[in-house]
């Protein structure tokens, strides 16, 4: 039977998760507020096959949909991808990791403290903006250290520190989970004066990565970068992503029961995508943000795009049926617009796309709810009862 | 607000037009939106606003928004407050 961690306990005994590490023991390290109660958790574990009951690990992937899975992966492999993303970065030169995200997310679980362990380097346990002053003393004082980060914490270093936003110490910089923030890299640039900055693409089941690019003027945020050594990716009939890593999770528990990843096999990246030139990927959005609505195809990312065009605030899009049973998608934007701000937004939807990709409402909220590891927290918004209504079609 | 004021909302929900870009001359032919789907979603929405069931055909007819006034008035909406 595995044991279960806590990402506070954790945080608190430093030494805690390496012996879970070093004990055959498989474990799972769950986030503060799980989302998922104790009972799912031991099904899962309960769930695990024979030979994942050993040198393996659990983590809970809450992703941007809400539905939990415990996404296990293997020990070995995840050293193995730790390694590669140690060569392919350049990381020797690197001292220390400065933790930012929550350890329970996999993105850091892999790219920081297993780096940290593989390579006998200094995990700086900052918890980001949840408490500033550590963060910022923790950037003050790194010296050749690493970071990782997603787009959404870019603006806070400003919010944050203001003019102490500098931090020469930081050699590396990587950016995951969200999209590349390309168009704010003089920013961040000015930010991380010492940084070479990193793109890097994945999934839970990837465990988690399959791409990286180093940052370079020119290229789109969405270019994602090459596969790594040991990553194969193909596009199936319907654009999505798939891949076979030799890295990735070997298997998830959800709602359904536990589903192994079987070597050979594609899975899924959970993103529509394509194979660019010179053999570099573009993400074109999740997988369940394009859907068809009268039989029309609806691509959010696309949406989204228009919708920047007119609006300098934050927007995000769900999913939702509309009155006659038909999908149809919500747009929120964050602060609340003016009449003459929304006018402007529904009128880019007029100009640039047909009435069936048109959302059926507009919404905004003070602030968004934001996961922890960054992305905004889309079954949070729906919940949210403080939506304001400022526009809905009639159909 | 009164019922041109109401109309003109409406005209600009409908078919996403921006305060500019809407007047009482405007016609079928000057707005793209105004397809098939535009004639069904304008009369849901006079339905919606003036509780005035307009039907397919009618709706059909209404070939600018004079033409809405035109309809509306025929069912008792009255444009002259």
């Amino acid at each position: 039977m595995a044991h279960i961690i806590y990402a506070k306990e954790a945080d608190s005994d430093v030494k805690r998760l390496l012996d879970a590490w070093l004990n055959p023991e498989t474990f799972v390290l769950l986030p503060e507020r799980p989302g998922v109660s104790r009972e799912w958790v031991d099904n899962a574990v309960r769930g695990l096959p024979e030979d994942a009951r050993e040198r393996h690990f659990g983590l809970l992937s809450s992703g941007s949909t809400g539905q939990p899975k415990l996404i296990v992966g293997s020990r070995e492999r995840a050293e193995a991808l730790a390694r590669v993303i140690n060569d392919f970065q350049e990381l020797d030169a690197a001292r220390e990791t400065v933790l930012a995200l929550p350890l329970s997310y996999c993105y850091a679980f892999v790219n920081q403290w297993l780096w940290s362990v593989v390579f006998n380097r200094r995990l700086v346990r900052a918890r980001g903006f949840s408490a500033p002053n550590l963060f910022l003393d923790a950037l003050v004082n790194s010296r050749d250290g690493m970071l990782c980060l997603t787009a959404s914490q870019v603006p806070l270093f400003y919010k944050y520190f203001k003019d102490k936003a500098v931090f020469p110490g930081i050699i590396r910089l990587n950016f995951a989970g969200a999209p590349f923030p390309q168009k704010d890299m003089d920013r961040i640039h000015g930010i991380f004066p010492s940084a070479r900055i990193f793109n890097n693409y994945g999934c839970a089941e990837a465990m988690p990565r399959l791409t990286a690019r180093s940052e370079r003027a020119g290229l789109e945020g969405n270019n994602v970068g090459r596969p790594l050594p040991g990553v194969r990716l193909k596009r199936d009939e319907q654009g999505r992503i798939l891949f076979i890593s030799r890295y990735s999770a070997v298997g998830f528990y959800d709602d359904e029961g536990y589903k192994p990843i079987k070597e050979g096999e594609w899975t899924a990246s959970g993103d529509y995508g394509e194979e660019i030139e010179g053999g570099y990927w573009r993400v074109n959005g999740r997988a369940d943000d394009v859907f068809k609505r009268f039989g029309e195809k609806v691509s959010m990312p696309q949406l989204l795009d228009t919708v920047r065009s007119s609006w300098s605030g934050e927007a995000v899009f769900y999913r939702e049926k509309d009155d006659n049973g038909e999908d149809g998608c919500v747009l929120v934007v964050s602060p609340e617009p003016s009449e003459k701000e929304y006018r402007d937004i529904l009128s880019v939807f007029r100009k640039n796309h047909t009435r069936a990709q048109w959302p059926i409402r507009l919404e905004s909220v003070d602030s968004f709810p934001f996961l922890g590891n960054g992305k905004i927290d889309r079954s949070a918004l729906v919940k949210r009862r403080d939506k304001a209504v400022h526009w809905h079609q009639r159909f | 607000m009164d019922n041109r004021e109401r109309l003109k909302k409406l005209f600009m929900d409908v078919f996403l037009l921006s305060p500019e870009e809407f007047s009482f001359e405007l016609k079928r032919e000057d707005i793209s939106a105004w397809d098939s789907f535009g004639v069904v979603a304008l009369a849901a929405a006079l339905d919606d606003v003036f509780g005035c069931r307009i039907s397919a055909e009618e709706a059909m007819d209404i070939r600018d928004v004079a033409g809405a006034m035109r309809a509306l008035e025929k069912k008792g909406i009255s444009f002259h407050d």
